[in-house]
């Protein structure tokens, strides 16, 4: 920098020595031909190398990506324009190429900027990006839409009926009334129909009979189980805290009040703002204040020697990156560093839309510093949430459970201690100290105690141990329960200060800045206050022309595997254009103006579409025109999610516990996956035992550094981050998963058991309930035969009628319709 | 029917999500199929010198000072007051007030024809040295182990960001018909940061590390359940494949050809994988050459991955973490990798492999040379430091029998030629014959790159 310094000063006493400005320099005649020989080759307004563009006034008046302006009026020695021309390493000179600039071109510039570096504004700005322009109100398309035959078809099919009539395509035959049936169970609840159920939609297949199923349906407790888990990538839900560490936090009573909240279909301007900002509402309720914990969810690095600080801005960060991606359906994160490259948001804006988040106290401290280790605790804040009656069961249950559990294990180490006594010669005077003032104590012992007894006494007894660590399991969910506790986000008094923190790095403070929104979107109405209340206001109020555009593409990725924008982080200009924009501004303006927010509104009007009710059978000449099927002239078909893989093989199988809410469980998983993935906390998996192995995939506790593989090879992400759309992969693992993870092996015994049982008197009938309550639809008389088949096949070999029934249920949990939207 | 369903099955995976790019087509020849006359050259850059990549994580941070990068003030100044601008106005983990210096208790030698320079803790990598380039100019941003090790995996501090395993099999598919492209192997402490550091990110799930187990099912679920034979697998699979083709001929969608594909992969796997992990074909003289322990069995599977063609495998091992007893905590882990890498090297360097595969062994961050904790010299440490410490390459392109920059006289920072985190995977990309610069994935609208957007360099110098 000193370099730098020295020599523009340099360049300036020698202009002013030189006697050289007698002339004001114009800068149309001037300087204008210097910069276009020498910079627009990369930092004309296409190119922008480097961020910096030379062209017109507007990207000229920028700051750099350190936050300095280009040139600063009056004083060339400040100027970052000068510095770099002059430069002396030819390393580091611009420009890169080519001569430098004469010293007569850098006078120019010097004297240029010297007199005031005016530079008339030409009046170009950046064309507005679609996104960034309110949603219209469409009109319907009447163009083409001859498209509906028997089948009658709600406002969507216009806008696709039209864009397949542009390509000459049509839609589909309508779905088979089972598979389609088949579909919006699992679609709307993540579970399959019964064959009775099904049997109470195929005996009337029409529209009102399916409207009414859909309502039901949408009214079940099931449907805010399914649709959580959505929220729940997007808000990177854990029961973990991440990074290094990885232990245990407790934040299930926020994960309760999603699905609560969904359940209820609360209006997704309400569910945004108290999640954002519930702490600040007007007398504030409990429920408004849980709901903080959805940026309580951001990981934390209580790794030992962690600066408090830095994680502090790393997990601001965060929340402004989740908030960003979900509310105006665009990344800031570009700007953390520098000035946002091809949106309109500079390095400032960040930080003053940072400055929202900023105001919460610290969450994580140093403890026992000096010479010796030290170690990271959190420390923010946290409430205890009232229970219900089921909560208060559950907790008796629990207790009761450990007690007599944990009174087994003491009364076996007694006898072990009893033994051990007999056995030596010097009797009780040969155990150590600490063993006798145990067994000496009147009180029962407490698990710690138990672990000293058998370090003591019989250190090698593994399976005791065993029991020992379950019984801690058992213990630690009693105090989840006991404390129900959940993090929540809450306001300093004394705001804390913002200042732009250059290149990204928190240590290097720039220029102080307030809460404040980018200029390029839509104003922040002088009534909200400038804090999180009044971000969260801004960002769902009806002016901000991405929330809802975003809100309907995510539904759209859910029903349909895509979303009519396939960027769903990105609609700004970095993403791909809409495949319907006027179905997606039609879908964005009626979610607010006539469903007030409703998300069952809004996906009972796409499940109601003969868009979402047609085949998915491939026609190969309209595959030919639009292999992605983007353009929707059938249904996908695309794969279940993760977890509705697995809840939908337990309801198969009758496994399936319906029991809602509470702490996370623990399906089985090999006892040795923790050890070696994750850090020092807890490293030996023990699972759930009884109902809470077969609970809903949603309650799984979800470990970040190591997340369930069965739903990690289906792509449930491990929630380090907000994710908007899972991968949809097919791959190897998958098949391994169903075949052999012991889960899925337990529940086709499980299933094997209900054939034989439940299916009917002949070995066809049991194939086709078999088959109708894997797939609710039919067998083909091909697939019966192939199934009764392997049946005599298997039974042929083994001469177990057990072994035989096996074979049909894993078949038919692993067949590709099984696991995919049909 | 079925040459349409391939051709939709390509266009397909060629269009999805993102619209189309190199990942699509890569991911074809993951699923088992050969793509590779398929993927487009558009990120190629150079012939690519490596085509397999060996990738040593040693979890914990070993010290540099100990080990590569011999400073003999330090055993000058041993147990005297650091100098003040050792530790004034810098960053540590658990260092306070005013520590004091460390030297290192190691002797270091000079190795092979080019007299490269170690600890008298690493005597087998000795007789490789020539085939190694210590790199003792190595720094980072981070100096905690979580972010750190995420940095020096994914280019970044954070997590959610594709390991440079998964950019890797992102970019050039797999070779290997039966076996995943990236393989992930662990002995001892796990890495902080976890799955987190062989996770594919952004880019499609597919890319992730598969971790090879050392009990149990070698891959998650592998083997069948008890009693099912590999007939009984068969007919149930074929059962299966049936009953998916009928479905197939009646909906005609390509993603169910490709779940019987799967099917079939899966049931290649079971035998593949036990056939890979059966060190029972290897002459004695080989095992004896990489010693015992589940590190040095790890280390010729390795070999037998890359063998067959495996694109990326990673090999960590735990832990190197020394803040305290760092004398017998290095020499023990030194005691365990030393001989089994050095084993590897000479290994696939006689059956013809090391030109074509980059061997990288290398850590999160360096040590202090300031003493941490109890003084006496078993029981004293070194804490973390992100500002210079060493790495060293080999293989796949690499200049052997060199060493690539320096520290200053204490080995706190580097004195010449730094090299960045980006700087090392842009070089590891180059040998793979990428530019790092187009080797892109568009994610929240802007093409992702491991290298990030500040400047990263390939170092021209180190390669051969």
């Amino acid at each position: 920098m000193s370099l730098r310094c020295s020599t523009t000063g340099l360049a300036f006493c020698w202009i002013l020595s030189s006697g050289h400005c007698l002339l004001a320099v114009d800068f149309g005649k001037d300087v204008r031909p210097i910069l276009e020989t020498h910079c627009l080759d990369c930092h004309d307004s296409d190119t922008l190398k480097g961020g910096i563009g030379l062209e017109n006034f507007y990207y000229a008046s920028q700051t750099t990506d350190t936050g300095e302006p280009l040139f600063v009026p009056n004083k060339p020695e400040d100027s970052v324009l000068l510095h770099v021309v002059t430069e002396l390493d030819p390393e580091k000179r611009m420009p890169p190429k080519g001569d430098p600039l004469s010293p007569q071109e850098i006078t120019t510039l010097t004297q240029w900027i010297a007199e005031g570096a005016v530079w008339p504004d030409d009046g170009w700005r950046p064309p507005k990006h679609w996104s960034y322009l309110s949603p219209a109100k469409q009109e319907l398309p009447s163009d083409g839409v001859t498209l509906f035959e028997d089948r009658s078809g709600n406002e969507i099919d216009y806008f696709i009926a039209a864009r397949l009539a542009d390509e000459k395509l049509t839609f589909n035959q309508p779905a088979n009334p089972a598979r389609l049936i088949r579909r919006a169970y699992l679609d709307i609840t993540g579970l399959p129909p019964t064959p009775a159920q099904v049997d109470a939609f195929t005996s009337d297949p029409l529209l009102p009979n399916y409207s009414n199923i859909v309502d039901q349906l949408l009214a079940s407790p099931a449907f805010g189980e399914k649709w959580a888990v959505q929220w729940l990538d997007l808000a990177r839900y854990a029961d973990s805290e991440g990074y290094q560490r990885d232990a245990p936090r407790s934040m299930w009573p926020w994960r309760d009040w999603v699905i609560k909240a969904i359940n209820d279909d609360m209006p997704f301007d309400q569910f945004s703002i108290e999640q954002l900002a519930g702490d600040l509402l007007p007398d504030a309720t409990e429920s408004q204040k849980v709901a903080t914990g959805f940026h309580r969810n951001a990981p934390m690095n209580l790794e030992a020697g962690t600066d408090p600080n830095e994680d502090h801005y790393k997990r601001n960060v965060d929340r402004l990156h989740t908030t960003s991606t979900i509310w105006l359906g665009s990344t800031v994160g570009c700007a953390q560093c520098h000035n946002h490259k091809y949106d309109p948001i500079s390095a400032r804006e960040y930080y003053e839309l940072y400055a929202f988040f900023n105001n919460t106290p610290m969450e994580s401290k140093q403890i026992g510093s000096k010479m010796g280790m030290s170690g990271m605790v959190h420390i923010g804040p946290t409430m205890s949430v009232s229970k219900d009656p089921v909560d208060l069961a559950n907790e008796k249950k629990i207790a009761v459970e450990y007690r007599v559990f944990l009174g087994k294990i003491r009364s076996e180490l007694l006898e072990q201690v009893d033994q051990k006594i007999e056995k030596d010669p010097k009797g009780k005077e040969a155990l150590p100290k600490d063993v006798i003032k145990i067994i000496d104590s009147d009180k029962a012992m407490s698990l710690a105690q138990c672990k000293v007894i058998l370090k003591n006494v019989n250190p090698r007894d593994k399976a005791m141990a065993l029991r020992l660590s379950e019984a801690g399991i058992m213990e630690s969910r009693l105090k989840l329960l006991r404390e129900k506790e959940v993090r929540v986000i809450q306001e300093m008094e004394k705001p804390r200060e913002t200042f732009v923190a250059k290149r990204g790095d928190f240590l290097a403070k720039g220029e102080k800045v307030k809460p404040g929104t980018p200029a390029a979107l839509h104003a922040f109405p002088d009534q909200f206050p400038r804090n999180r209340l009044g971000l969260a206001k801004w960002l769902v109020s009806p002016e901000n022309p991405l929330v809802a555009r975003a809100f309907v593409n995510r539904l759209w990725i859910e029903i349909f595997g895509q979303g009519l924008v396939t960027t769903p982080e990105d609609l700004g200009s970095q993403g791909e254009l809409p495949t319907h924009p006027e179905l997606l501004d039609w879908m964005a303006v009626t979610f607010v103006e006539i469903d007030h927010w409703s998300l069952k509104q809004s996906l009972r009007r796409i499940l109601l579409s003969a868009t979402y009710r047609q085949s998915i059978t491939v026609n190969p000449d309209f595959a030919t025109t639009d292999p992605g099927n983007q353009l929707l002239w059938r249904h996908p078909g695309h794969r279940l999610g993760a977890e509705t893989i697995r809840d939908q093989a337990l309801a198969i199988s009758g496994l399936l516990s319906e029991k809602q809410y509470g702490v996370h469980v623990r399906p089985s998983q090999p006892a040795t996956f923790w050890r070696k993935t994750a850090g020092a906390s807890e490293t030996y998996y023990i699972p759930s035992r009884g109902e809470n192995a077969y609970r809903r995939g949603v309650y799984t506790l979800w470990r970040r550094n190591a997340h369930y593989p069965s739903f990690a090879n289906f792509d449930a992400p491990d929630r380090s981050s907000c994710v908007v759309q899972r991968d949809i992969s097919n791959t190897p693992l998958q098949s391994l998963t169903l075949l052999n993870d012991p889960v899925y092996v337990e529940m086709a015994n499980a299933f094997a058991d209900r054939i034989s049982k439940e299916g009917g008197k002949s070995l066809d009938d049991q194939i086709t309930w078999a088959f109708r309550t894997a797939l609710a639809r039919e067998p083909q008389e091909a697939e019966r035969q192939l199934l009764s088949s392997a049946f005599e096949s298997a039974l042929g070999d083994s001469k177990s009628k057990l072994k035989a029934y096996r074979e049909v249920a894993t078949i038919l949990l692993n067949l590709h319709e099984t696991i995919n939207r049909s | 029917m079925t040459d349409f369903l391939k051709q939709l099955a390509d266009r397909r995976n060629f269009l999805s999500r993102t619209g189309a790019g190199i990942g699509s087509l890569a991911l074809n020849s993951l699923l088992g199929k050969d793509a590779k006359a398929e993927i487009p050259k558009a990120f190629q850059a150079v012939a690519p010198q490596a085509r397999s990549v060996i990738f040593f994580h040693m979890t914990g941070a070993p010290s540099h000072l100990d080990l590569f990068d011999d400073k003999p003030i330090l055993r000058e100044y041993d147990r005297k007051l650091a100098p003040a601008e050792l530790f004034e106005g810098k960053r540590f983990s658990f260092l306070r007030g005013h520590p004091k210096l460390l030297g290192s208790p190691f002797e270091f030698k000079k190795h092979g024809r080019s007299g490269v320079e170690l600890s008298s803790l690493l005597p087998h990598l000795g007789t490789v040295a020539d085939d190694m380039c210590v790199v003792k100019s190595m720094h980072t941003t981070e100096f905690n182990h979580g972010p750190a090790q995420l940095m020096f995996h994914t280019g970044l501090n954070r997590q959610g960001n594709p390991s440079i395993g998964s950019w890797t099999t992102y970019g050039l598919g797999s070779d290997s018909e039966n076996l995943p492209a990236y393989v992930v192997f662990l002995t001892g402490n796990t890495p902080g940061a976890g799955a987190n550091l062989w996770k594919a990110g952004f880019l499609p799930s597919v890319h992730q590390g598969i971790q090879l187990r050392g009990s149990g099912d070698p891959v998650l679920y592998l083997n069948s359940p008890k009693g099912t034979s590999r007939d009984d697998r068969r007919r149930t699979l074929d059962s299966i494949e049936a009953i998916n083709r009928q479905n197939l001929e009646l909906v005609g969608d390509p993603e169910i050809q490709t779940r019987i594909d799967q099917y079939e992969m899966a049931f290649r796997m079971q035998s593949s994988v036990p056939d890979l992990v059966d060190l029972s074909e290897e002459s004695a003289a080989t095992l004896e050459l990489y010693g015992d322990g589940e590190f040095a069995s790890q280390c010729l599977k390795a070999r037998r991955l890359v063998e067959k063609g495996v694109r990326f495998v990673e090999l960590f091992n735990g832990d190197w973490d020394s803040h305290s007893n760092q004398k017998s905590r290095l020499t023990a882990n030194c005691k365990n990798v030393d001989q089994p890498i050095a084993a590897l090297i000479k290994d696939i360097k006689q059956r013809g492999l090391l030109d074509q595969t980059l061997v990288v062994w290398g850590a999160e961050f360096g040590r202090t040379p300031m003493l941490q904790g109890d003084e006496s010299p078993e029981k004293c440490g070194r804490d973390h430091q992100k500002d210079a410490y060493s790495i060293w390459m080999a293989g796949g392109g690499i200049k052997g029998g060199t060493t690539y920059g320096s520290t200053n006289d204490l080995g706190n920072e580097v004195a010449e030629n730094p090299v960045e985190v980006r700087d090392m995977h842009a070089t590891m990309m180059h040998l793979l014959g990428i530019d790092h610069e187009r080797l892109t994935y568009k994610f929240q609208g802007f093409d992702q790159r491991l290298t990030g957007v500040e400047e990263a360099h390939v170092i021209k110098d180190i390669l051969a």
